[in-house]
């Protein structure tokens, strides 16, 4: 996916975005004075200067006809990927870090074109069942191994 | 000489046989351990801290010294290969280590980060032996204010972390502060920026970040797209440097000793500084600063040595004042105490054989450090063998345990998922992570120091420029600032240059 | 210190292995009403032991010490959990929720059981939630100033800051840390202003002290008995009603005339509310006997710190009035969260 975008504009414009947060939401705070600064002063000063940048850059990207080419976003695997992501986040708990693993490993893999779905699943297993002796058994990690449906 | 009675009550502990073995155990767990991504030195010290309660404390000393130095070399063979940084040290190592992974060197980088960091770290061993009762009185030099502008210098020093443009670079720092200020503010307790969700009460984990910025990013960015990988595994050239690799590298190696044996001493925050300063100055002394960031050697081994150097001086202020530099000597402070050690002034007169013992161990320490990992180098690259489209699954279950277990739920991975996502924009955007990560890792102390001299110089801001040190450290900022802005003016030919070059 | 978040700890808690759990289960009684388990039950499986800090810190090194020795005294493990975060009372909330059968424990500091709940707000009641089994030790702080102010005795301190108002600094472990509330109270005791410059831990105020970047605190005997030695910082006052061993000379704060300022921070062995009478009895009786095992002992003291074996029921009654007396310490000074 190719945005018709010139890379320092969306730069620029996100810098003010987070900087105008960061300072909005700092204001929710008591900003106190130079003697007994409160908890939204440093925040303040530091999201209203990224802002500047970000106005500073995005200026420039306009003056010079738009520095930096278009942006290009990779969505299908940033797709890909986040749901392997949320999906390992999901899984542990109610299945255990072994078929977890062999899951989320499978699902991620469908990020990229594969040569083999057994050659996918068989390393899926091997890591699988090396992570489950390394950070189970062997590094004490508070995770259940299997799924602890199975033993209630 | 006092200092080779010393190192020799040393010695006797340290190489016995039995110092040598827990050294020995040490490195070798604590490497293994450090290779996941995300456990880093901290995780690896407090997990395997409860194996050494039984034994003598200058031996548990020594294998917990192992273990940290195993853990941060670990962390480096991380960054280089699959570029995950485990800790923040490791971020820089990240930039030149993991491309030079990319063009088949994977060898070369992993070689020179173990040759530096043994240089650095023979030559801090000795600083410490030698030197350390005068050189912990550095630390009573450096008050909030001087902190803080030592903070400001570091900063400045980061935009040579980018290799595009210096004030988008600057702007992500900025991004890195305000996101370093999440969580509860030490001051006041108030809560800022985590809307009420408790697991950002403690802030953004420092694991799940780089993961994601640096880790999840790339894979996002490398997954399924044909020839970029399939270069790495197809030629990998010499496991070991060449004559001018290590031509190139001595130099930087000499100064990012330098540089980082300082930076060890400040208590305050010097330490992470140290390999982040180390690349600012070698990028600036190079005379082909359009290389790095595109696999320049002196990228890595001026920051890898830096980075051992000051880990080991950061003993200093921890075995001289008991003064914890980090979260690890906080962990090393724990384990004293556990065995009945108070670490303080008089550590050294009360018990010589665990001070001298430890010292030398860390010697010791990076000696079996470097004798083990040269061999291993070509095992770790044949990681890199496997292909890409089977590698990249694997990190990704790996880079989730490793977020997982921060908190021990699964808000690490939401985290992760969130950051890897931003690191693939800011990557389609050309903002280059690393400024970032480094304003995360500064924001609350630079914070904390700022707000603390102002309440000291009750509310004076001149308080930074009439401390000589600070005014100091501030010039010194203003005048990197401006040798960095100079050459940007004539940018447009320097990357014509640089391109043409390649 | 910047590390602690550079490195924020992964919080890596040794854990039983799963399939210990699962054989502890088993071997439990599942017939029985589990509510209500006889205390011959206990310890029935493995016990954890519940700590709101980074390993090495006053509750940890405590906690592994009874830990090693419940291990042995009753042949289970009990493994220390380190759950850092939300000023220590992380661990308490976990305790708080966990079941109500002795199984786990919680090592506490005065900070998150007798601070903390009149600061933030806690996902539990610590009075009604946790049940107290006993006390393990008092660790009394002590008012150390800056060598070179020529300050001996908190009189001339006192005349000091009355000179000089809002000019004396003290540091403080940061918000909701005694060093604040010692120092606020003795500010309103003598009459005088000083101001609170918040750190993150003892090191980095002693090293600010020392180098006469603040003038004063009031840090733990624990942590400030290295650098007192070592004729780094001037001690002038214990906050214990006697004086202590290790510091012979320095006068107690009531004996200069301040008594008001008199606390100690206390650590204590916790367990879940709803826990059967007898199961607490039994933790109580073994606590006890451990503080009186000679290493246990010995260890503990040298620590700086008092012991005091109490009756389950006398330490309800202390925990209850520690509780309130911090609470109006913190309202008479008006500490508040987020301001």
């Amino acid at each position: 996916m190719i945005l018709a975008l010139k890379k320092d504009v969306v730069a620029g414009g996100l810098y003010m975005a987070i900087g105008a947060g960061f300072a909005s939401m700092s204001l929710e705070q008591p900003i106190g004075e130079t003697t007994r600064m409160g908890p939204g002063f440093f925040p303040l000063c530091v999201g209203l200067i990224l802002g500047v940048i970000g106005a500073w850059v995005f200026l420039t990207a306009f003056r010079t006809g738009g520095a930096g080419g278009t942006v290009e976003i990779r969505a299908r695997p940033a797709a890909v990927i986040l749901v392997a992501l949320v999906a390992f986040a999901l899984l542990l708990p109610r299945l255990g870090l072994v078929l977890t693993s062999i899951l989320v490993f499978v699902l991620s893999a469908a990020a990229a074109p594969q040569r083999s779905v057994l050659q996918v699943g068989l390393v899926a297993v091997v890591l699988a069942a090396v992570v489950g002796l390394v950070f189970v058994a062997g590094l004490r990690l508070p995770i259940p191994a299997l799924p602890p449906f199975l033993f209630s | 000489m006092d200092l080779f009675d010393n190192l020799l009550i040393g010695a006797q502990t340290a190489i016995s046989v039995r110092g040598m073995f827990y050294a020995l155990i040490g490195v070798v767990l604590g490497t293994a351990i450090g290779v996941l991504p995300g456990l880093g030195p901290v995780a690896a010290i407090a997990m395997l801290l409860p194996l050494t309660y039984g034994l003598q404390p200058e031996l548990a000393l020594i294998m917990l010294a192992g273990i940290f130095y195993g853990s941060q070399y670990g962390g480096s063979t991380t960054s280089i290969l699959v570029n995950i940084p485990g800790e923040s040290s490791s971020v820089v190592t990240c930039l030149d280590g993991h491309q030079m992974a990319r063009q088949g060197r994977a060898g070369t980088a992993l070689a020179t980060a173990a040759i530096g960091s043994f240089f650095a770290g023979t030559v801090s061993t000795v600083l410490i032996a030698g030197f350390a009762p005068v050189l912990a009185t550095i630390a009573f030099r450096f008050g909030p204010a001087e902190y803080f502008s030592l903070m400001i210098l570091g900063l400045v020093g980061a935009v040579a972390l980018a290799h595009g443009s210096m004030v988008k670079a600057l702007g992500m720092i900025l991004i890195g502060l305000l996101l370093g200020l999440v969580g509860t503010d030490v001051t006041s307790g108030g809560q800022r920026f985590t809307f009420s969700l408790p697991d950002l009460f403690d802030g953004i984990d420092f694991v799940a970040i780089s993961m994601g910025l640096f880790g999840i990013a790339e894979v996002i960015a490398s997954a399924g797209r044909a020839g970029n990988r399939d270069i790495l595994t197809r030629r990998i050239t010499g496991l070991l440097p060449s004559r001018s690799d290590l031509r190139r590298m001595a130099p930087a190696v000499l100064r990012g000793t330098a540089v980082g044996s300082f930076l060890g001493l400040l208590p305050g925050g010097g330490a992470t500084l140290s390999s982040f300063t180390s690349y600012a100055l070698e990028k600036k002394l190079s005379r082909t600063p359009g290389a790095f960031g595109r696999g320049a050697i002196e990228g890595v081994a001026g920051p890898e040595s830096a980075n051992n150097a000051a880990s080991q001086t950061s003993f200093i202020p921890m075995l001289t004042l008991g003064i914890p530099s980090n979260a690890v000597m906080a962990l090393m402070i724990g384990a004293m105490m556990m065995h009945n050690i108070t670490p303080g002034p008089q550590v050294a007169v009360t018990n010589p054989a665990l001070f001298w013992g430890l010292i030398v161990s860390m010697w010791f320490g990076n000696l079996i450090l470097l004798v083990l990992n040269l061999p291993m180098i070509g095992l770790w690259v044949k990681v890199l063998g496997v292909p890409y489209r089977l590698l990249f699954p694997a990190i990704v279950v790996l880079s989730c345990i490793g977020a997982y277990s921060v908190n021990g739920n699964g808000f690490g991975i939401l985290l992760l998922a969130g950051f890897g996502l931003a690191g693939h924009l800011f990557a389609a955007l050309e903002c280059e992570p690393a400024p970032l990560l480094l304003g995360f890792v500064l924001g609350p102390s630079m914070e904390e120091y700022f707000r603390r001299a102002m309440l000291i110089g009750d509310g004076d801001i001149a308080i930074f420029a009439t401390r000589p040190l600070s005014a100091v450290l501030l010039g010194t900022a203003a005048l990197v600032l401006l040798l960095f802005a100079l050459p940007a003016i004539g940018r447009k030919r320097a990357e014509a240059f640089v391109e043409g070059e390649e | 210190m910047t590390f602690a978040t550079a490195v924020r700890f992964a919080a890596l808690r040794p854990f039983a292995l799963a399939g210990t759990v699962f054989a502890g289960a088993l071997l439990g009684t599942p017939a029985a009403s589990p509510a209500q388990p006889v205390p011959q039950d206990w310890p029935a499986k493995p016990v954890r032991i519940m700590v709101g800090a980074n390993p090495g810190g006053g509750s940890d090194t405590i906690a592994r010490l009874l830990g090693d020795h419940f291990s042995a005294a009753t042949g289970q493990p009990f493994v220390i959990e380190n759950r850092p975060g939300a000023s220590n009372t992380i661990a308490s909330d976990v305790t708080a929720k966990a079941d109500k059968d002795g199984h786990t424990l919680l090592v506490a500091a005065s900070t998150s059981v007798s601070i903390a709940p009149h600061l933030i707000k806690l996902g539990y009641d610590t009075l009604r939630d946790i049940q107290p089994v006993g006390l393990i030790a008092l660790v009394p702080n002590v008012l150390v100033v800056n060598k070179d102010l020529g300050i001996d005795t908190v009189a001339q301190l006192v005349e000091h800051m009355k000179k000089n108002p809002g000019k004396v600094k003290y540091g403080s472990s940061g918000f909701g840390s005694t060093h604040v509330i010692l120092a606020e109270q003795f500010n309103l005791a003598a009459g005088v202003k000083s101001v609170h410059v918040p750190y993150k831990g003892a090191a980095q105020t002693q090293i600010d002290i020392i180098a006469g970047q603040i003038q004063m605190t009031f840090d733990t005997v624990p942590a400030a008995l290295g650098q007192i030695k070592a004729g780094n910082l001037k001690p002038l006052a214990v906050t214990s009603p006697t004086r202590i061993p290790e510091l012979p000379d320095v006068p107690t704060i009531a004996e200069s005339g301040y008594p008001a300022v008199e606390t100690q921070v206390m650590y204590a062995l916790y367990t879940t509310a709803g826990t059967p009478r007898p199961v607490v009895e039994k933790i109580n009786a073994l606590l006890n006997a451990a503080l009186g095992e000679k290493t246990v002992n010995r260890r503990l003291v040298e620590f700086g710190a008092l012991l005091q074996p109490m009756t389950v029921d006398a330490f309800d009654g202390f925990n209850r009035s520690e509780y309130e007396r911090f609470g109006l310490l913190i309202r008479r000074a008006g500490i508040k969260a987020g301001s």
